[in-house]
């Protein structure tokens, strides 16, 4: 019993998971990762700082994403009109420093 | 939401016209939308009513709890919900004094009402008069007393002062009883949770659970946030039941405005589900056999719930499904492709999940361990009101998705899988039943897909109305309540089903046959309840 367990199952299935970081992350297709802002398209609406439900992101001249706040959840890039939001496929955001992360655009 | 729209008028007073002349009188007024009857009784008449029908029939506690309405009628409110085998819903309203903050107890009636009374009292001091147990249950041991969060004149960003007071736990006393303390920080990092056991030996006497180190004042702080931002924070009330939360909180919005959203949305929100009662399931499975001391068993559930994880992670772009709900429908469409790579993952699931419940359910070593342990008995579980599969392992008949359906679990075919036993063994066969019903379920869904948007807009949700939603979340039945206000809510009630099931940890930990110190493990991992869920 635990031998056909063993050969239809534990091996046959092998390792599912990913040896991250030594090898890069399959990422989906679907990844949520870091707003960016495309600065040339952004007329500064200020339509994303409203709808992002944690407040992370602050416009005045220039636009800032806290990445310490965000909760990759996509609503400024739904709200955005100019099409300048978009979330990236970028996710190896770790930093040493709060302020490293927020982002000036 | 619900059924009754087609109800026709003859049914229309069903449940006011089963109640005697006495219990009839009662009644100051009542009102039926879609079904569901909403009665306002006085306070003084509210435990003789309450004990008058629940006499009459089978009725289960959903709620209850109270919301301060002093500005706009001078009161406080209590709402008692109960809901009825044939999908509908009793609420029962009364108004409680302001200058006179209390009331009868019920729990003396309906057992189930134990924590409720307990925490209306912790958020708004309205004393329930002759409740067994008048300890605080959610608030921390130090918040200051006459400060109650939940009340309107308590902005949601006061910050007060501790003040120690120590917690009086029940205590066993005699020769060679002991305590043993256990938490609120554990071994594994797990969400923080006391655990007293009083013992003689081994055996244990008594277990008194004591919850809340991670209250976040998520009901408050949901009063603060629009709707649309409102679906982030139900995302986040417990990590892994996130979507049944969010669905949950939509829904109630959804009823609000009273709005029917999409077929294909209804459709895709119950898939994503099912994906996630899925890899629940896989995990809570994985965690049995884990304490059973059954390893490979474990690591082979283990990577099950994994490639569900990573199949919701392919789906949606996060693992935990988050951020794919939103208000009047689903955020994303899935494609012919999406959904053939969903039903041939889950076929091969089930070929895996057949080999381990075949070696399990044969093995001497997991059927020592898993049965008759943790013993609840049905009629705890129906005093008690337990939900889900622990309530489901009990031999109550009792499942969201077939008695009050939403999303789209009208339209296809499922098992509700009943044990017996109330043991571990139960509950691990119920569990592995679900998975076997949910794929089934999911197979039914991407053969019936109907066309169509995924989402229509709701701009107008009117204020002072109750929106109500009750979902099936893989711990159990999972209720939100809105009453709403300007452009947010007014009050934002959620019962997670873990509120109702942790005490029947404490039940299972005594036993029926005397369970002992570790029997604990197994019968906490056959039920797996949320301590982030409990700790609004």
């Amino acid at each position: 019993m635990m031998f056909k367990m063993l050969k239809n199952g534990v091996l046959k299935k092998g390792i599912i998971t990913t040896r991250y970081p030594k090898v890069a992350i399959e990422q989906s297709l679907r990844c949520k990762g870091m707003p960016f802002v495309d600065m040339t398209k952004c007329t500064k609406c200020e339509d994303c700082a409203t709808a992002c439900p944690v407040n992370a992101i602050t416009v005045t001249d220039t636009v800032v994403v806290d990445l310490g706040l965000c909760i990759f959840c996509g609503a400024c890039e739904r709200v955005c009109a100019q099409d300048a939001m978009k979330l990236s496929r970028e996710i190896e955001l770790a930093s040493k420093n709060r302020e490293d992360l927020k982002v000036k655009y | 939401m619900l059924q009754g729209a087609m109800d026709g008028p003859s049914e229309r007073n069903e449940f006011i016209d089963t109640l005697t002349a006495g219990l009839k009188q009662m009644i100051l007024s009542s009102e039926i939308e879609r079904g569901n009857c909403t009665i306002s009784v006085k306070l003084e008449n509210l435990s003789d009513f309450i004990a008058g029908i629940v006499k009459l029939g089978d009725l289960d506690l959903v709620s209850i709890h109270a919301s301060d309405e002093r500005q706009a009628r001078e009161v406080f409110r209590l709402y008692t919900i109960f809901s009825m085998p044939a999908s509908k819903f009793i609420t029962i309203v009364t108004d409680v004094d302001p200058a006179k903050p209390s009331f009868k107890s019920l729990t003396p009636i309906v057992y189930a009402a134990n924590w409720y009374e307990r925490e209306i009292k912790d958020m708004f001091g309205i004393i329930p008069e002759g409740h067994p147990d008048p300890r605080s249950l959610v608030l921390w041991d130090s918040w200051p007393e006459g400060t109650y969060p939940l009340r309107k004149d308590f902005t949601w960003n006061t910050k007060v002062s501790p003040v120690q007071t120590p917690y009086p736990f029940r205590r066993v006393d005699g020769e060679g009883v002991f305590e043993i303390p256990v938490g609120p920080v554990h071994a594994g990092i797990i969400e923080p949770g006391h655990f007293r056991f009083s013992v003689a030996g081994e055996p244990i006497i008594n277990l008194e659970i004591r919850l809340g180190y991670v209250h976040k004042g998520i009901e408050k702080l949901s009063e603060q946030m629009s709707y649309n931002k409102g679906v982030s924070l139900a995302e986040c009330i417990s990590g892994d039941n996130g979507f049944a939360h969010a669905i949950a909180y939509c829904q109630a919005i959804e009823d609000i405005a009273d709005v029917d959203i999409p077929a294909r949305a209804r459709y895709i929100r119950t898939i994503l589900l099912e994906c996630e009662r899925l890899y629940n399931l896989f995990r809570d499975v994985a965690g049995i056999n884990l304490v059973t001391g059954f390893n490979p068993g474990a690591q082979y559930a283990y990577s099950m719930q994994e490639e569900m994880m990573q199949l919701n992670d392919f789906l949606t772009g996060s693992r935990f499904l988050r951020g794919d709900a939103r208000v009047g429908g689903v955020i994303r469409d899935f494609g012919k492709d999406d959904l053939l790579k969903i039903k041939e993952k889950l076929d091969k699931f089930k070929e895996d999940l057949d080999i381990l419940v075949d070696m399990d359910t044969r093995m001497p070593s997991f059927l020592d361990r898993t049965k008759t342990t943790g013993v609840i008995t049905k009629k705890i579980a129906k005093d008690l009101d337990f939900v889900g599969p622990v309530a489901r392992a009990s031999g109550i008949d009792r499942d969201v998705r077939r008695d009050h359906p939403y999303a789209a679990y009208r339209d296809v075919h499922f098992d509700v899988i009943i044990k017996q036993d109330g043991d571990v063994h139960s509950r691990y066969l119920v569990k592995v039943g679900e998975i076997y019903q949910s794929m089934n379920i999911v197979a039914q869904l991407i053969e019936k897909m109907p066309d169509g948007p995924i989402s229509i807009s709701i701009d107008n949700v009117p204020e002072g109305k109750i929106g109500f939603s009750l979902v099936e979340a893989p711990r159990g039945e999972l209720m939100h309540w809105i009453l709403s206000g300007k452009d947010k809510p007014f009050r934002h009630k959620i019962r997670d089903p873990s509120f109702n099931n942790w005490l029947a940890i404490e039940q299972a930990a005594i036993g029926f046959v005397g369970n002992i110190v570790p029997d604990f493990p197994l019968i906490n991992k056959s039920m797996n309840l949320s301590y982030s869920g409990n700790d609004l």
